[in-house]
C-alpha cells in the first residue's frame, strides 16, 4: 500500500478510535453525576 | 393520552441509553455496506465526502435529534407528529411528523425478515449445513467470473434457497426453516418489546452491543492472521490497500471523473452516513424522548455517532472484503463488493469460512454478530409506533406491542413473499425517506422553532459544549445539504427518469427485477400503512380536541 493509503487508513481509525474512546471514557468515569435529575 | 412526561419510562442507566443508540445506529450497513460503498467510490479517497456529510450534516442533525427527542418526551411524547406539533403550531405540522412514523414501519417490514436470515445462517453454519466447497478449487489467476461460477455459485444458490428466490414467478418460496427462524426473531422481538424501554430494549443492547465489538475485534484479529492462503499474490493487505489506498479518478459511465467533483460519490457518503446513523428516521428522537429533562445530550449523541464510524470505518471495512482478497484476489474482490451488501456477507463470507479450520465456529460467530447488529437495530424500528401508540392512544404497553405485531406480521408478508417487495420497501425508506425527513425537521427545528432556542434547550444538562460553528452549521449549511441531496434523487429518479420512460421501473428493472402487478401490489401496500398512519394522526388529535373540550365544558 502506498504512503498515501497508510496515511488515509491510519488517520481514519485514528480519528474514530480516540472519538470512541473519548466518549466513553467521559460517559462513563468523568461526569457521571452532572446532569441526572434525581427520581 | 399522555399529557407529561412524568408518567413515561426511562432509561436506567446511562451507559445502557448509549448503548441502546449505538445498537439502533450500528446494523447491517456497517458491516456489509461500508464496504462496497467504499471500494466503489474511491477507496481512501471515499474518506473525505464521508467526513465532510459527517461533520456538516450527521453530527449537527444527530444532535438536533436527540434534543427534539428530548423535548417531546419531557412533555410526554415520544414520536415526531406531537413533537413537530409541539414545535410549530401550525395544523399541518403534525401530519409532516407522519414520516418518523412510516420510514421506520417500512424499514421493520423487511429489515426484521433479513435480520432472521442471520440468524438462521448463524445456526446452519454451526450444524454444518451450508455447502462446501474445497479449497483445492481454488488457484491463482481464477478470474472474477470463475470464482464466481465455481466456488460460489453454491453459495449464491443456497441464499436463493433460502429466501425462495430460486423460480421465475412473481413470488418467492421460502422453506419453513426460513419461516420458522422469522417467526423467533419475531416473538423475542415481541417479548423484548412488552418488556418496556429499560427492561427489553436496554436490557437487549447492554449484552449484545459488547459482544458485537468482542466478536468484530475477535474476527478483524482472524482476517489479518490470514497470510497468503492461496498465493503470495493474493492477501489481506493486497485487500485492504484496495480498500484505502486513495482513487482520485473514478469511472462514471465510460468516463474518468474527480471522485470529489462527482455527484455519485457525494450521495453515496451521505447515504452511508444517513442509513448506517439511522438518522431523518424517527427512531433517534423516540429514543431521546424516554430521557429526564436534565439528561445530557450532546456528549451521548457524539458517543452513538462515534461508535457508529468506528464499527463501519475500523471494524466494518477490515472483515469481508479484505478477507475475500486474501482467498480470492483483488479483482474478484472488487466483483464481490460490486455485487452489493447480500452477496458481500452471504455468499462470499460463508465460502471463506468453509476454507478456515474451525470455519464453522467462526461463521457462526460472524452471522451472530450480524445477528445480533440487525436485533438490535429491529427492536429501534418498532419502538415509534409502540410509542405512539402508548402517548397518543393511551394504549397500555402490551396492548400497543399486540397492535404494532399485527400490523407487522400484515407487513412482512411482501417481504417474505413478493419477489421485488423488500425493493420497493427500501427504495421509498431507505433512499427517498430519511433526507425528507431530516430536512422537515431540521426546518422546523432551527428555522420555525428558532435556532437560539434549540440551542439552549440542547445544552440542558449537556455534559459537552458544542463548538458555535454546528450552530450555523445546523442552521445553513445542512439544510443546504439535504435539499442538494433531494434535488439530485429528484432528478435521478423523476426528471431523468420521465425523459427515458422508466419513471415506474427504474430502481427495480436495474436490480433485474421485473415490475408486475406483484410490485404494484407491495407499492398499493406501501400507499395504504401511510394513508393509515395520517388517519391515525387525525384521529388520535380529533379525540384530543374532543376530550379537551369536554373538559372545558363540563354537562
Amino acid at each position: 500500500m502506498s504512503w498515501q493509503g497508510w496515511v488515509f487508513m491510519l488517520s481514519a481509525w485514528t480519528l474514530f478510535t480516540a472519538l470512541l474512546l473519548y466518549c466513553f471514557y467521559r460517559i462513563l468515569f468523568a461526569n457521571s453525576g452532572q446532569g441526572r435529575e434525581e427520581d | 393520552m399522555a399529557s407529561n412526561g412524568e408518567t413515561r419510562e426511562h432509561w436506567g442507566t446511562r451507559i445502557g441509553l448509549v448503548l441502546a443508540m449505538a445498537g439502533n445506529a450500528i446494523g447491517l450497513g456497517n458491516f456489509l455496506r461500508f464496504p462496497g460503498q467504499a471500494a466503489a467510490n474511491g477507496g481512501g479517497a471515499f474518506l473525505i465526502p464521508y467526513f465532510i456529510c459527517l461533520l456538516l450534516m450527521a453530527i449537527p442533525l444527530m444532535w438536533l435529534e436527540w434534543t427534539q427527542g428530548r423535548y417531546g418526551g419531557v412533555r410526554g411524547h415520544g414520536t415526531t407528529p406531537a413533537m413537530f406539533q409541539l414545535m410549530w403550531r401550525h395544523p399541518i405540522a403534525k401530519y409532516l411528523g407522519v414520516l418518523g412514523l412510516f420510514i421506520p414501519t417500512l424499514i421493520l417490514f423487511y429489515y426484521s425478515y433479513i435480520g432472521s436470515w442471520t440468524l438462521g445462517f448463524s445456526i446452519k453454519t454451526l450444524l454444518g449445513q451450508m455447502p462446501h466447497v474445497s479449497q483445492a478449487q481454488l488457484h491463482e489467476g481464477m478470474t472474477a467470473e470463475e470464482i464466481s461460477q465455481t466456488v460460489l455459485q453454491p453459495y449464491s444458490d443456497f441464499l436463493g434457497k433460502y429466501s425462495g428466490d430460486t423460480g421465475s414467478g412473481y413470488l418467492l418460496q421460502p422453506d419453513a426453516f426460513t419461516l420458522g427462524v422469522f417467526v423467533v426473531v419475531y416473538l423475542l422481538t415481541l417479548w423484548l418489546m412488552a418488556r418496556g424501554v429499560s427492561g427489553g430494549i436496554e436490557a437487549l443492547a447492554k449484552i449484545a452491543m459488547p459482544l458485537l465489538f468482542l466478536l468484530a475485534i475477535g474476527l478483524v484479529v482472524r482476517v489479518f492472521t490470514l497470510g497468503h492462503p492461496v498465493s503470495p499474490e493474493y492477501g489481506v493487505m493486497e485487500g485492504i490497500a484496495f480498500l484505502w489506498e486513495p482513487k482520485w479518478f473514478v469511472e462514471r459511465d465510460g468516463k474518468e471523473v474527480f471522485v470529489l467533483l462527482d455527484s455519485k460519490t457525494w450521495l453515496a457518503a451521505a447515504g452511508q452516513v444517513f442509513f448506517s446513523l439511522s438518522l431523518g428516521m424517527g427512531a433517534i428522537q423516540c429514543y431521546a424522548s424516554y430521557l429526564r429533562r436534565k439528561d445530557d445530550v450532546t456528549l451521548t449523541g457524539l458517543s452513538t455517532t462515534a461508535s457508529n464510524s468506528f464499527a463501519e470505518v475500523v471494524l466494518g471495512a477490515s472483515i469481508a472484503l479484505p478477507a475475500a482478497s486474501a482467498f480470492f484476489g483483488v479483482a474478484a474482490a472488487q466483483m464481490i463488493a460490486s455485487k452489493g451488501s447480500f452477496y458481500l456477507g452471504f455468499v462470499s463470507m460463508p465460502a471463506i469460512f468453509s476454507f478456515l479450520p474451525a470455519g464453522n465456529i467462526l461463521g457462526f460467530l460472524w452471522f451472530l454478530l450480524l445477528f445480533f447488529a440487525a436485533m438490535t437495530s429491529v427492536v429501534a424500528m418498532c419502538q415509534p409506533v409502540i410509542a405512539f401508540l402508548e402517548d397518543e392512544f393511551g394504549l397500555s404497553r402490551r396492548r400497543a406491542v399486540a397492535a404494532m405485531g399485527v400490523f407487522w406480521l400484515i407487513g412482512v408478508q411482501f417481504a417474505i413473499w413478493v419477489k421485488g417487495g423488500i425493493d420497493v420497501y427500501d427504495f421509498w425508506s431507505g433512499t427517498f425517506g430519511p433526507p425528507l425527513m431530516a430536512l422537515v425537521e431540521v426546518i422546523i427545528l432551527m428555522w420555525i422553532f428558532g435556532g437560539e432556542k434549540v440551542w439552549q434547550e440542547m445544552h440542558e444538562g449537556a455534559l459537552l459544549r458544542v463548538p458555535r460553528f454546528f450552530y450555523y452549521c445546523a442552521k445553513y449549511v445542512t439544510p443546504l445539504f439535504l435539499l442538494a441531496i433531494l434535488g439530485t434523487w429528484f432528478y435521478e429518479n423523476v426528471i431523468h427518469a420521465l425523459l427515458t420512460g422508466e419513471l415506474f421501473t427504474r430502481p427495480l428493472e436495474a436490480a433485474g427485477l421485473e415490475v408486475g402487478w406483484h410490485i404494484w401490489a407491495v407499492r398499493g401496500f406501501v400507499i395504504l400503512v401511510f394513508v393509515l398512519q395520517v388517519f391515525a394522526i387525525w384521529y388520535a388529535w380529533n379525540v384530543r380536541k374532543s376530550m379537551q373540550r369536554a373538559e372545558v365544558l363540563p354537562e
